[in-house]
């Protein structure tokens, strides 16, 4: 991953040859935080945002840095956006789960099918860059392996090598497509924040409609559909109605 | 005692007046005096007439020395000042002679809830051991209230000892000025409003009327437990004033802005030369129709008469900064002027279960009753109680200073050793313009364990629960790896195309050169053993042929061709170094069946026989390439 990270540096010059780098920026921006001064954290890290850059632990200073500042929407926001990079980062989930705390509105979850919940923890197992590593040394070692079969001349070798590198080759292809599917969710952004700090649900795209229920900020929304400045949203418990799009921000 | 008075009427009107003034002035001294001895009377006055809501002053006054005042019960009207205890005394000097009378006055100032006619009890005194009551009041309320407030109460004094206010008074003679030291201020900071009766009468300050409100700020006054007013003489305009200051209030805005100060409204009473009525009006004796007309025509009924005279300050108008915003600590609760904190622990090891107090005093001088508890942090086995606390305020005529001592009672529950932190304690020092922040000391204190008897937390057997105190995030991660361009995953990108297919590039590649190097280095051996199979079966598609053809050498020469073939190809001996045993000899070390091998080399011995011995039976021929294909497919079952 470091290596990776290197090409990409070497790929993109141009971003190493500003007056600052973005580690140094984060490095510093940490310092702030660590002195409590939270609103030179939240410009440094953004800084670093806005040149176009994006890691897990990035998102998750944010976070807190926004946390700190008590300003739970951006807290929250970022904070699933760095769980979108890594779904299984324990502290970030825990502060979250703090930040969700503190909001206005607690929103019951439906339960999802036992199989949805299977495919769901299984996608979320490891991260998209993890995932694209182990589809590579997957395709390595099963070619190798299917290598080793045809050269050898021992059975015990050539049966195992056999079973192994086709189980290892079917793998890698099931975590492609866990893969591609989940890249296509990163890149879709269906989710998004409440940052206005009251907002009414309409029962359609048009200010006079009927008021369904209030959100307030913080809470997190599915986008289902959008019409001019409208969007259909869709919280935990299955309710839907519109909003102005302006009132969210996406993950 | 005066009857011989009344036999001099037959004189005429001049001598007799002049004889009757003279003898008056001898017997007035004696008059008073034994009056004074005699009589106590005891009175209440008010208004008997009030509108509702309006304030009004009831007073009971008595000429005697007096004690034990026992307030009438007072209903339907709200007291909203008194009893307010005055006395006073006058010493009169008439011809020489001394006239001392006293009075001593109990004051309510009250306000009628509402209308009706209501009667207020009599009150009772004590004088000289013996009780006396005073007349009732009745007051009639009406549902007016306010508008004609000084007539009210000038006209409800029926039986007055007073004098009725008629003198004029010029603004002149008698005003108040309200002084401020400072009229910029910023906010929390002290500014002390000085009251000076400035008078060239004889006068008395009878009471403040009315103390501004003074809205936005919170004041403190400074003469509170003065009995004496300061005094001095000042001259303004060429005239010589006598100045007391009546009142002097330290002020703290609480607001911005401009602010304006009420003024202050007193009520004095002035001694004023007048020609006035007669202050015996009052007594039934002297309203004898011949003695007014001899008090009337007095030449000595010039007197001095106490008028009284409602007094009004100047508003004083102050402008109030706010605090700089620039360096503002957050934990800045409004504390202003220049302290210093100090705070000292009574013990520092201590039993479990046993107290221990601690104390943090603010010293100095700004608005110390503003200061706000210092924010201080327990441990949690700590029993807490809300802190005592403690003032120490002068309020000199220089302003506000003292102490403030927050007195802190904690009970440690469990033994251990637990740090008190420092507490900050964030001004603002109005002389250095700055915020400043002060620190406690921190303190370490150690708890033992107590004696068995007091029963602790720790004595209990039971475990107890971790007690989460604060719920809070996690920190950040120092760790700045893993950054990359957004929408620039590893996933999708082209090195992960290109690491994911070049391994099946690269495979193919390894087949091909794979198999070309296996045919390059086994081409005769592999190769023949591998197509052994196909060319015995070709061979023996030929000898079918013969054999249709009926041509039995052609037939047996092809079938034994292929059996001899076959042997040779799998393996892989020359054909010129076969014979029956070697090739029964290969077939038994290759571990074929026992009965197929020997089926193959008896296939083989009829072949080799039959095709020097002609006339054999079609019959066998066909039976012996039925067994040929048998025998060849059966042992490449096995080999394999």
């Amino acid at each position: 991953m470091k290596r990776f990270a290197l090409t990409i540096c070497l790929l993109f010059p141009f971003a190493v040859l500003t007056a600052e780098t973005p580690e140094a920026m984060i490095v510093k921006g940490n310092k702030a935080y660590s002195q409590g001064h939270y609103e030179d954290a939240i410009a440094l890290y953004g800084e670093v945002i806005r040149m176009g850059y994006e890691s897990e632990n990035l998102f998750y200073n944010l976070g807190n840095a926004y946390f700190k500042n008590n300003e739970l929407p951006p807290a929250i926001l970022y904070y699933e956006k760095a769980l979108k990079i890594d779904p299984n980062d324990a502290d970030t989930r825990y502060n979250l789960a703090v930040a969700n705390s503190r909001i206005a509105d607690k929103i019951e979850k439906i339960p999802e099918l036992f199989y949805k919940r299977w495919w769901t923890n299984l996608k979320n197992l490891f991260s998209l860059d993890t995932l694209s590593v182990l589809i590579i040394l997957f395709v390595i070692t099963g070619l190798v392996l299917a290598g080793i079969y045809l050269v050898s001349r021992r059975m015990i070798l050539r049966r195992v090598s056999f079973w192994s590198a086709a189980a290892l080759l079917a793998l890698a292809f099931v975590m492609l497509g866990i893969a591609s599917q989940k890249n296509s969710q990163l890149k879709a952004r269906k989710e998004g924040i409440v940052f206005t700090p009251t907002v009414t649900v309409k029962s359609s795209p048009d200010p006079s409609s009927i008021d369904l229920f209030v959100l307030h900020e913080g809470s997190k929304v599915l986008v289902q559909d959008s019409i001019g400045g409208w969007i259909e949203v869709k919280i935990a418990n299955g309710s839907q109605g519109w909003i102005l799009a302006t009132d969210i921000r996406k993950i | 005692m005066f009857q011989p008075a009344n036999d001099t009427m037959n004189l005429t009107k001049q001598i007799s007046r002049y004889i009757l003034q003279v003898m008056l002035m001898i017997l007035l001294p004696l008059v008073l005096t034994g009056e004074a001895d005699a009589q106590v009377h005891f009175e209440a006055s008010g208004p008997s007439q009030v509108g509702t809501g309006q304030a009004f002053r009831i007073s009971y006054s008595v000429n005697k020395e007096a004690k034990g005042f026992i307030m009438p019960e007072i209903r339907n009207f709200d007291i909203l000042t008194g009893p307010s205890q005055g006395s006073s005394s006058n010493i009169s000097f008439i011809n020489g002679k001394v006239t001392q009378s006293v009075s001593y006055s109990y004051t309510f100032v009250l306000q009628a809830q509402r209308a009706g006619t209501f009667t207020i009890p009599p009150a009772s005194v004590t004088v000289d051991g013996k009780k006396y009551l005073s007349n009732s009041l009745t007051i009639q309320v009406t549902d007016q209230g306010g508008g004609q407030r000084p007539q009210a109460r000038q006209n409800a004094r029926p039986r007055s000892s007073q004098p009725q206010s008629s003198g004029n008074i010029s603004g002149n003679d008698v005003f108040l000025r309200a002084v401020i030291s400072k009229n910029n201020l910023q906010l929390g900071e002290q500014a002390i409003i000085t009251y000076k009766l400035y008078t060239r009468i004889p006068l008395s300050l009878q009471g403040i009327d009315k103390i501004p409100s003074n809205v936005g700020f919170w004041s403190q006054d400074l003469l509170k437990n003065k009995d004496k007013y300061l005094q001095y003489d000042e001259v303004i305009n060429g005239s010589k004033y006598m100045v007391a200051e009546i009142r002097k209030v330290a002020i703290f805005p609480q607001q911005t802005g401009k602010l304006t100060i009420d003024p202050l409204q007193v009520d004095v009473l002035a001694q004023v030369t007048v020609q006035s009525k007669s202050p015996f009006d009052d007594d039934p004796f002297f309203n004898d129709p011949f003695f007014r007309n001899f008090f009337d025509s007095s030449p000595f009924s010039t007197s001095t008469q106490t008028v009284q005279k409602a007094l009004k300050s100047n508003p004083v108008t102050v402008s109030i900064s706010p605090l700089p915003s620039a360096g503002k600590p957050v934990d800045f609760t409004g504390a202003v002027g220049n302290f210093t904190l100090k705070s000292n622990i009574d013990h520092n090891e201590v039993k479990a279960n046993e107290a221990i107090t601690l104390r943090y005093t603010i010293t100095g001088s700004g608005n110390l009753s503003l200061i706000e508890k210092p924010n201080l942090v327990f441990p949690p086995d700590f029993e807490v109680y809300d802190p005592k606390i403690v003032d120490n305020i002068n309020a000199t005529a220089s302003g506000i200073s003292g102490s403030r001592t927050f007195e802190y009672l904690v009970i440690p529950r469990v033994p251990g050793n637990f740090t008190i932190k420092p507490v900050p304690f964030t001004y603002y020092d109005l002389s250095r313009k700055v915020y400043t922040t002060l620190s406690s000391q921190q303190f370490n204190i150690k708890v033992n364990k107590g004696d068995g008897t007091e029963s602790g937390l720790l004595s209990s057997s039971s475990n107890e629960d971790i007690k989460y105190i604060g719920n809070d995030i996690r920190y950040i991660r120092h760790n700045v790896t893993g950054l990359h361009l957004a929408g620039k995953n590893f996933f999708g990108n082209w090195l992960f195309y290109l690491l994911f297919l070049l391994p099946f590039v690269l495979f193919g590649l390894f087949l091909i050169i794979w198999r070309k190097q296996l045919q390059l280095r086994n081409n005769t051996g592999l190769m023949r053993n591998r197509k052994a199979n196909k060319v015995a079966t070709a061979r023996l598609k030929k000898a079918k042929v013969f054999l249709d053809q009926k041509k039995q050498e052609q037939f047996y020469e092809e079938v034994s061709q292929a059996l001899w073939g076959y042997i040779s190809d799998k393996f892989n001996i020359p054909i010129s170094g076969l014979s029956l045993d070697t090739a029964l000899e290969s077939l038994q070390q290759r571990n074929v069946d026992e009965d197929i091998s020997r089926r193959f080399i008896g296939n083989l011995q009829h072949c080799e026989f039959a095709r020097f011995a002609p006339g054999d039976k079609e019959a066998i021929m066909q039976e012996t390439y039925r067994e040929a294909l048998e025998n060849i497919s059966k042992t490449e079952q096995q080999l394999k």
